[in-house]
């Protein structure tokens, strides 16, 4: 209690004018103040390119709150259903288009509803689909209908048909011929790859096209392996020998030619016998020394930033 | 052990809403306390629940308690015409019937016979007069004047008079489904309210209202009531109940009960008498009018 009361504040006063912030003097309303103008930040703890989400990435501080996001949007109750209807709560009628009645008693129906942006000063309808109850079926789909709240019908029925006001003659006469009231769209919800519709040729060319759909569809899962070298990747090791690790260099480089007998030398640079292979505590030491050299190194001694910045 | 766990996810608890929507009844018709403290009411109450869609049950115009004593005499009847789909595929629904059941035999009717119902009524001779009622004597005292081959006359002249103005051209109705009248005693083709059904349905309110008030014939049901024209397909007559029980199996008729019997065109109205026989098998044919 005393928290609470601790920090409201009479609004109308400049932060000097404050005596005392238990009470209201004169009266006026007690307004807590949040703290507003605080720094939120956003901590990032996913790299730029994996994202655990499929669809939408998340790189900011998300506004959060339905009735609070900006640009603020209201629920709009004066639209064309509330001029036609006096509704005894929102959204009780609704007067819609049937889409889909493939699953049985259910009407699938469209109705529009109505939201506001004070900011814009206008208004959009939205759609939503309601399942709506139809008894004996009479709803075919194109039908105009009204729909009206009822108890609880199914899982998802809250809604039944209380009258078609315009009903779709021609769909039923497709029926009545044996057809779909309404033929099926052409195309589905947008994909993001690309479909391969095969057999739109002959028949010979078919497996071609498998073969080749499959290829795109091996080559969409090498993207897994991240990118790859342009040149064939061979890996510099102590086996390797010195024209190999040349070619690996400089794969382009004019072959080396080969010194004239007698001219080879007979001892590497550090005094070793150029034809013998180390022994294996040689190895181990050659080993040794350059993880020292790489690893111990000192921060500073790897990276002279000093030296770095007075470069021209 | 998966295969079992695997049905035990499938079982019946999990598959659904846990208290499943069309399991939640609350019967009003029960006392107010019975079921939380006293007794626990138990019934399969979804087979109350089950609506006229289902059961095919559809609602004729009711006839008061004194015009139901009355047997009827006379119908109006809309014909079929020769060569017509609705009675090829009658016959074919009457055979399908037959051969999952052969005891349905003499509960249907015989093809000749099929006509679509537009009216009863029960025009009184001498006999019937005499069986009548108390409450049944009054009407009989608006009749009296006349002998019924008078009133069958002007009925006659009602039906041509209501068939010149309404009907210009002939009707053409739509048939399609089953439905049942008087608790599934009666089983008929329905006629759907599409093409001339509106038509159909002016000129039958215009005769029921001419007969039944001007005329103050006992059209069976309220005069300012319309009727259900219906082509009666298979029924249990009073004589039969004991042999068939009271309605017909839904079980015969079941996998008929949206089937599409077709359209006809009809340019003929009868004045029908219940009692005899015509030629071909037709009921006898007290007067006729062209549409």
């Amino acid at each position: 209690m005393l928290r609470q009361s601790f920090l409201r504040l009479p609004w109308w006063n400049f932060q000097t004018e404050h005596r005392q912030r238990c009470v209201m003097m004169y009266g006026g309303a007690r307004t807590k103040n949040t703290h507003n103008a605080n720094h939120r930040v956003y901590v990032r703890k996913f790299k730029r390119n994996a994202f655990p989400n499929r669809t939408r990435h998340h790189w900011a501080v998300s506004m959060t709150g339905v009735q609070g996001q900006r640009p603020r949007r209201m629920p709009w109750p004066y639209d064309l259903t509330s001029m036609i209807f006096n509704q005894p709560r929102q959204g009780s009628d609704k007067i819609g288009y049937v889409v889909g009645t493939s699953m049985l008693k259910t009407a699938v129906v469209a109705a529009n509803h109505m939201v506001y942006y004070p900011k814009f000063n206008q208004r959009v309808s939205r759609t939503s689909r309601f399942f709506a109850h139809d008894e004996d079926l009479a709803c075919v789909e194109g039908d105009l209908v009204h729909i009206k709240q009822s108890r609880k019908i199914s899982k998802y029925k809250h809604y039944y048909v209380f009258s078609i006001l315009e009903p779709n003659v021609e769909g039923r006469e497709r029926l009545k011929l044996g057809l779909k009231a309404v033929p099926p769209p052409l195309f589905g919800y947008p994909v993001s790859r690309r479909v391969v519709k095969l057999n739109l040729t002959n028949t010979e060319g078919t497996k071609e096209k498998l073969a080749a759909a499959i290829q795109e569809h091996v080559q969409d899962a090498y993207r897994f392996a991240g990118p790859t070298p342009d040149q064939p990747r061979a890996k510099l090791t102590d086996s390797a020998s010195f024209d190999d690790a040349n070619k690996m260099i400089a794969p382009n480089a004019p072959e080396t030619t080969a010194l004239p007998h007698g001219e080879e030398p007979a001892f590497l640079g550090d005094g070793q016998a150029a034809g013998s292979e180390f022994s294996e505590l040689d190895e181990d030491g050659r080993q040794k020394k350059g993880e020292d050299y790489w690893m111990n190194l000192q921060p500073k001694e790897k990276y002279d930033y000093k030296s770095l910045k007075k470069s021209p | 052990m998966l295969l079992r766990r695997s049905r035990l996810l499938s079982g019946r608890s999990e598959r659904g809403l846990y208290f499943p929507i069309n399991h939640r009844i609350v019967d009003q018709r029960n006392a107010p306390q019975a079921g939380t403290e006293e007794a626990d009411i138990q019934s399969r109450y979804r087979r109350q629940l089950r609506t006229s869609f289902i059961t095919g049950e559809t609602r004729q115009t009711e006839a008061p308690a004194w015009s139901q004593r009355v047997r009827p005499t006379h119908f109006l009847s809309l014909p079929l015409p020769a060569r017509c789909t609705l009675r090829v595929r009658v016959k074919e629904m009457h055979d399908a019937m037959i051969f999952s059941d052969q005891h349905v035999r003499p509960l249907l009717i015989p093809t000749a016979k099929l006509h679509v119902t537009l009216g009863v009524m029960s025009v009184d001779n001498g006999a019937g007069a005499a069986a009548e009622s108390q409450e049944g004597s009054k009407r009989v005292a608006v009749t009296n004047g006349r002998s019924p081959a008078d009133l069958l006359a002007s009925i006659q002249d009602c039906v041509d008079q209501a068939t010149r103005d309404i009907c210009k051209e002939p009707l053409q109705l739509r048939f399609r489904g089953l439905g049942v009248f008087g608790h599934g005693r009666v089983l008929f083709s329905r006629c759907i309210s599409e093409a001339h059904f509106s038509t159909l349905d002016n000129l039958v309110r215009r005769i029921r209202r001419d007969v039944g008030l001007g005329l103050g014939v006992d059209m069976k049901g309220n005069p300012h009531d319309s009727y259900v024209p219906h082509v009666t397909v298979a029924k249990i007559r009073p004589s039969q109940r004991t042999e068939f029980g009271r309605q017909v199996p839904m079980s015969i008729w079941i996998n008929h009960q949206h089937h599409d019997f077709g359209d006809a065109t009809f340019n003929k109205i009868d004045l029908c008498a219940m009692s005899g026989q015509g030629k071909d098998g037709y009921y006898s044919v007290v007067s006729s009018t062209d549409i």
